[in-house]
C-alpha cells in the first residue's frame, strides 16, 4: 500500500493518541518528511507568556498589526479596527520610549498562513522553563525553574540530529535571556542527550562590542570622525587554521573530554565553522555587524542611532545564523513581552516590536535562496498571563502588573500562526478534538510541536518516545495542512 | 630479668595464638587480589575550565594580571570627554561566554583579541630569532612544561614553513589546548 501523506498522518495521530505505550520506535526520516515540502521548521515563542485578550483580541490595540492585522480575532472584542496601541497617557509624557517599526503590512500575515485562535496550553506549570521546554520538545512538563534544568523527552533537535546524522550547527535554539534557556536543547531521555543536542546562543549576551573593547586592552576611544578606529578582533582565516592545526598537535597527546559527562560539545567542524561567523562579526571595524541601523526596528536613542531590544538583537541574529548555517530546526525565544510582570505598558509597546521581529524574520525567508518555499514557521505564545492585575505599577487607565504561572484560562489559552508551503491558510477554531487524556477538546501546545517535527518526518518517533515516557503525544493538526 | 616462669607463661600464650591462627591461614599460598594499574593511554579524563575559570587563566597567564575593573572613556578628536562607562572585564566576558552552549569558538576569539593587544606583549616573528626558544618558552608560560619532543618538532617545522604561524598563532594554539582548556 503506498504510504501517503494522509495515512501517514493517521498513523501518527493513531500513535499520538497515546493508547499504547509500546516500546520506542525510531523511525527514519524517509516516507514521512517526503510527503511535505517543508525542509526546516523554524519556531518561534513569544516567550514571558502573552495573553489572547491584548493579541488576537486587541482590547488595548493593535499590538501584533503586521502578524495579526487591527481587526479582532478572537469573540467577545468586537469587529471594528482596534486602533493605536493605548498606552496610559503619563506613561507615554514620561517613560515611553521612541519605539521604531516599520508600518504594518498591508496585509497581515495570518492572512497567508493558518492562524488557530484556541489553542490551549493544557498541563504544566505556564513558566518560562516549562513553556520553553514543551515548545521544543512538545511534553507537557513541570521541570525545575534551574537554568540547568532538561526536559524529560526528546527535543527537536536532537530528534533530528539523531535521525539525520547532522552537525550541531544544523539545530539553532536562540534565546534573549543568556542562560536561562540554554538547557533545553537536550533532553535527559537516555537514548538522546547532549550528544544529539543543537546549538545555542543567545546574541544578547556574546553578539556585543563588549568582546573587542575588553579583549582589546584599550580603555579609551577617541572619536575622530571618519578615521575613528573602533576596537575589533584582528583575526584571519589563515591563522585561525594554524591555530587549529597546533592545538592538534597538543589536542593529541591529551586524552579526549569523557563523553558521558552531560556537557554538550560541538564537533571540531561545528566550532569552526561558529568560530567563523563570531569572527567576521568581531572583526567589522564598523560595528555595523552588531545590529546594523538598516534593520529598522528597536529604540530610538538621544543621539538618533536606532538600538535594538533583546528581542530585536535576538531576531537579528538569528536571521544572520540562518542565512549562515540554513539549519533544519530553529528555535527563536523572544521575551521582552515579560516586562509586563512589573510594567504592563512596557508589555504592550514590546508587542508591536515582537510582531516587527516576526514579520521582519518572515521577509528574510522569503528573500533568501535556500530558504524561501521550504521553511515553516510556527510562532506562538510560550503560554499566557493571569486574567488578575498584580497591582505592580497602575497606571492612569486601570491597568497594572500582569504575572502567569497560576494557571488560569488567561495563562492557558494561546493561539498559533503557521506560515510555509504546507500550511493551508486561513483562521481554524476547532473543537471536539478527541485523544485519550485530553479535556480541552481543543488543539494544543502539544500538538503544534507534533505538527513540527511531522513536517521533518520525525513526528511517529516524537509521539513513540512521548508514549514510552507515559506521557501524552501532541496530534498532528491536519485541519490546517494543505 | 624475667623468671623462667613467666617465659614460660608467654610461651604458652604465644603457642596458643599459633594454634588459632595457623588454620586460619589455610594450607596454600596466599594468594594476592589483582590489582588494576591502568594503560598508558588510561590518562585522567579532563574537567573542563569553567569560564570564569577560563577568564581568570589568561589574564594571569597572558597579561600577567587579574582581570579589573575601569572606565572606558570616549573622548572627542580635542581631547574632551564625551562620555564613560563601567567595565569589569571578568564579569563582561564571563557572561559572554555564558551565551553561548559550546564556549570554544568564543574563547578562541577572546584569545584572538587579547593576544592581539599591546599590553600582551607579543613579538612580531620577525623579532623571534630562535623559534625553538620562543616555543619552549610559550610551554613553560601557558602549560608549565617543557614540549616533547615531537610537540616542538611540529610547532617549528609550522613556524618555519607558514606565514600564518607566528609568535600570537602559537600562543593562541597552547590557549585552545585542550591541555589549558582543562583543570
Amino acid at each position: 500500500m503506498a504510504f501517503t501523506r494522509r495515512s501517514f498522518l493517521r498513523a501518527a495521530g493513531v500513535a499520538a493518541a497515546g493508547a499504547a505505550a509500546g516500546p520506542l520506535i525510531r523511525t527514519s526520516r524517509a516516507g514521512a518528511a517526503g510527503a511535505f515540502k517543508a525542509k526546516r521548521i523554524i519556531v518561534v515563542s513569544v516567550a514571558g507568556g502573552l495573553r489572547l485578550r491584548e493579541s488576537l483580541g486587541m482590547a488595548e490595540g493593535a499590538t501584533m498589526p503586521s502578524m495579526l492585522g487591527d481587526i479582532p480575532l478572537v469573540s467577545g472584542y468586537g469587529d471594528a479596527a482596534a486602533g493605536a496601541v493605548k498606552i496610559a497617557p503619563e506613561y507615554a509624557a514620561s517613560m515611553l520610549p521612541d519605539i521604531v517599526v516599520p508600518a504594518p503590512r498591508a496585509v497581515p500575515l495570518y492572512a497567508e498562513g493558518a492562524l488557530v485562535t484556541n489553542v490551549r496550553y493544557a498541563e504544566g506549570a505556564p513558566g518560562h522553563l516549562q513553556g520553553g521546554a514543551c515548545l521544543v520538545s512538545g511534553a507537557y512538563n513541570n521541570i525545575d525553574n534551574r537554568a540547568d534544568a532538561h526536559v524529560p523527552a526528546p527535543t527537536l533537535f536532537e530528534l533530528h540530529r539523531r535521525q539525520a546524522n547532522t552537525p550541531a550547527t544544523d539545530a539553532w535554539y536562540v534565546s534573549n535571556v543568556p542562560g536561562f534557556y540554554r538547557a533545553l536543547q537536550t533532553s535527559v531521555h537516555p537514548e538522546y542527550g547532549p550528544r544529539f543536542g543543537g546549538s545555542w546562543m543567545s546574541p544578547t549576551g556574546v553578539m556585543t562590542p563588549i568582546v573587542p573593547i575588553v579583549a582589546s586592552g584599550e580603555r579609551s576611544l577617541t572619536l575622530a570622525g571618519a578615521e575613528t578606529q573602533l576596537p575589533i578582533v584582528r583575526d584571519s582565516a589563515d591563522e585561525r587554521d594554524a591555530v587549529r592545526r597546533l592545538a592538534a598537535v597538543l589536542d593529541g597527546n591529551s586524552a579526549p573530554y569523557p563523553g558521558d559527562d552531560g556537557i554538550f560539545r560541538s564537533s571540531a567542524a561545528d566550532n569552526q565553522a561558529i568560530e567563523g561567523h563570531l569572527a567576521s562579526i568581531f572583526a567589522d571595524p564598523t560595528y555595523r555587524s552588531f545590529f546594523p541601523q538598516e534593520y529598522g526596528i528597536g529604540i530610538r536613542g538621544t543621539d538618533g542611532q536606532l538600538d535594538a531590544t533583546g528581542d530585536v538583537a535576538t531576531m537579528y541574529h538569528a536571521e544572520q545564523l540562518l542565512k549562515t548555517f540554513l539549519p533544519t530546526v530553529m528555535v527563536v525565544s523572544l521575551i521582552d513581552v515579560d516586562a509586563c510582570h512589573d510594567d504592563f505598558n512596557a508589555y504592550l509597546y514590546s508587542q508591536p516590536v515582537a510582531d516587527a521581529c516576526i514579520r521582519h524574520l518572515w521577509d528574510t525567508i522569503q528573500s533568501t535562496e535556500g530558504l524561501r518555499d521550504e521553511t515553516a514557521l510556527i510562532v506562538m505564545p510560550e503560554h499566557g498571563r493571569q486574567l488578575a492585575f498584580n497591582g505592580k505599577n497602575p497606571d492612569s487607565l486601570g491597568r497594572s502588573g500582569l504575572d502567569h504561572g497560576g494557571g488560569d484560562d488567561g495563562d492557558r489559552d494561546v493561539w498559533m500562526l503557521a506560515l510555509g508551503p504546507d500550511f493551508k491558510p486561513g483562521v481554524y477554531d476547532p473543537t471536539g478534538i478527541e485523544q485519550t487524556g485530553r479535556t480541552s477538546g481543543r488543539y494544543e501546545t502539544i500538538d503544534a510541536v507534533m505538527t513540527a517535527a511531522t513536517l521533518l518526518g520525525y513526528g511517529e518517533a516524537m509521539a513513540s518516545n512521548l508514549s514510552g515516557l507515559d506521557m501524552r503525544p501532541g496530534l498532528v493538526m491536519e485541519d490546517i495542512l494543505a | 630479668m624475667a623468671s623462667l616462669s613467666s617465659r614460660l607463661a608467654r610461651t604458652s600464650m604465644f603457642a596458643a595464638a599459633l594454634a588459632v591462627l595457623l588454620p586460619a591461614c589455610g594450607d596454600g599460598a596466599y594468594q594476592f587480589q589483582e590489582v588494576t594499574v591502568g594503560g598508558e593511554g588510561d590518562a585522567r579524563a579532563p574537567v573542563a575550565r569553567s569560564n570564569s575559570q577560563f577568564v581568570r587563566a589568561i589574564y594571569s597567564d597572558l597579561l600577567g594580571r587579574a582581570p579589573e575593573s575601569y572606565d572606558f572613556v570616549v573622548l572627542d578628536a580635542q581631547g574632551n570627554e564625551l562620555s564613560r562607562f563601567a567595565v569589569d572585564e571578568q564579569r563582561f566576558l564571563v557572561s559572554a561566554l555564558d551565551g553561548i552552549n559550546d564556549t570554544d569558538p568564543l574563547r578562541a576569539v577572546i584569545a584572538a583579541g587579547l593576544t592581539s593587544s599591546p599590553e600582551a606583549g607579543l613579538p612580531d616573528k620577525s623579532e623571534v630569532s630562535d623559534p625553538e626558544a620562543f616555543v619552549t618558552d610559550q610551554f613553560h608560560r601557558f602549560l608549565g612544561r617543557d614540549p616533547g619532543t615531537w610537540e616542538l618538532a611540529a610547532f617549528v617545522a609550522d613556524w618555519k614553513s607558514s606565514d600564518a604561524v607566528n609568535p600570537r598563532t602559537v600562543v593562541r594554539a597552547l590557549i585552545a589546548s585542550r591541555e589549558y582548556q582543562s583543570q
